[in-house]
């Protein structure tokens, strides 16, 4: 499973396949049509201001960056990133009639805000949480470790 | 004539009756009380292993509500063409934008801290409404998890039990800019 360490870092998994393109959303069943070729992938990233990197090593990002990984349709084998700024990259993807791939990669940041509330509120109690917030601030981070007790007939 | 017996065998008929109704009551609630925890239980572990169609179908009406918004916001506020529809059914069908948002929330939190960190206890039961009680080890105080029936099913209010932790640290955040 791959894990976000942070925005800059973040690594989506999305998969954008190489010849097959994000179902459109205007049909009451999702109707697939293909894209050309790799080629198609380099556009994207040439026009969301970013690079297209060959090769199924994971880049290393700054910034803003996300890394778009692009498939092989029969292998699932990974062809190459698109890593661009992630504001422009969901606006490029948008623009060319992928509103879901553009949404999934908006959606993460309100998956990692949804996790750290509820990793934060298991961890410090949601009975105390006004008092909780002001000694620790925002976004404390969770340390996970084993072993713990349980007393309820499903947790025995 | 003497009013006594009667007075008497009256008070022994009412607490004949609440003793039965007392005898009943835990036989119910137990198989309520089961109900509510395997549906907590699911809902943890079916994030824990991905089964994000199952999350989303544990999740109370409110929860899938404010997390279609929030991803719709987000979305329009970054040019997005998309509907509530569409990304509602999108987490329906266990889509592209439901796997990255479990995936990105399951990358800050872990559900074993729930399910094998965390000491459970039941809390309030209504006849729609109930409370978790799951005090994680090193936490000094439990999070009430809220727990609804819709529909028929015992469903997690993962929004109303944790998004007012996000509000109260956004402001304290500002208060603090």
């Amino acid at each position: 499973m791959i894990r976000y360490s942070s925005v800059p870092t973040m690594f989506l998994i999305l998969s954008f396949f190489f010849h097959i393109a994000a179902p459109s959303l205007s049909y009451a069943e999702p109707v697939v049509k293909e894209i050309d070729s790799e080629n198609v992938a380099r556009q994207l990233a040439i026009k969301a201001d970013g690079t297209y990197i060959e090769g199924a090593s994971a880049p290393v990002l700054s910034g803003n960056e996300v890394a778009l990984p692009i498939l092989d349709e029969a292998t699932g084998e990974v062809l190459g990133y698109i890593v661009a700024d992630q504001i422009k990259l969901i606006s490029v993807l948008n623009e060319a009639g992928l509103a879901e791939v553009a949404s999934a990669v908006a959606g993460v940041s309100a998956g990692a805000a949804a996790g750290a509330a509820t990793g934060t509120g298991f961890a410090l109690g949601t009975t105390g949480a006004v008092a909780a917030a002001v000694a620790l601030g925002v976004g404390v981070a969770i340390a996970v470790s084993s072993g713990g007790s349980k007393s309820t007939p499903s947790h025995p | 004539m003497n009013k006594l017996p009667a007075i008497f065998l009256l008070i022994l008929l009412s607490c004949s009756s609440a003793v039965t109704s007392y005898n009943r009551y835990p036989e119910q609630t137990s198989g309520t009380i089961d109900a509510i925890l395997y549906s907590a239980e699911l809902f943890f572990i079916s994030i824990n292993e991905g089964e994000f169609k199952t999350v989303w179908e544990l999740l109370s009406d409110k929860s899938r509500n404010k997390i279609t918004e929030e991803i719709y916001e987000v979305s329009r506020d970054r040019g997005v063409d998309i509907e509530k529809e569409d990304i509602r059914r999108n987490f329906q069908q266990n889509g592209l934008i439901a796997r990255n948002f479990w995936n990105a929330a399951r990358a800050k939190f872990d559900p074993d801290m729930v399910l094998e960190e965390s000491k459970w206890d039941i809390g309030h039961v209504k006849s729609n409404s109930a409370e978790i009680l799951i005090t994680y080890k090193k936490s000094d105080m439990p999070s009430k998890v809220k727990m609804y029936k819709e529909e028929g099913v015992w469903r997690v209010g993962l929004v109303e039990t944790f998004w007012p932790r996000r509000y109260i640290e956004s402001f304290f955040s500002f208060l603090r800019m």
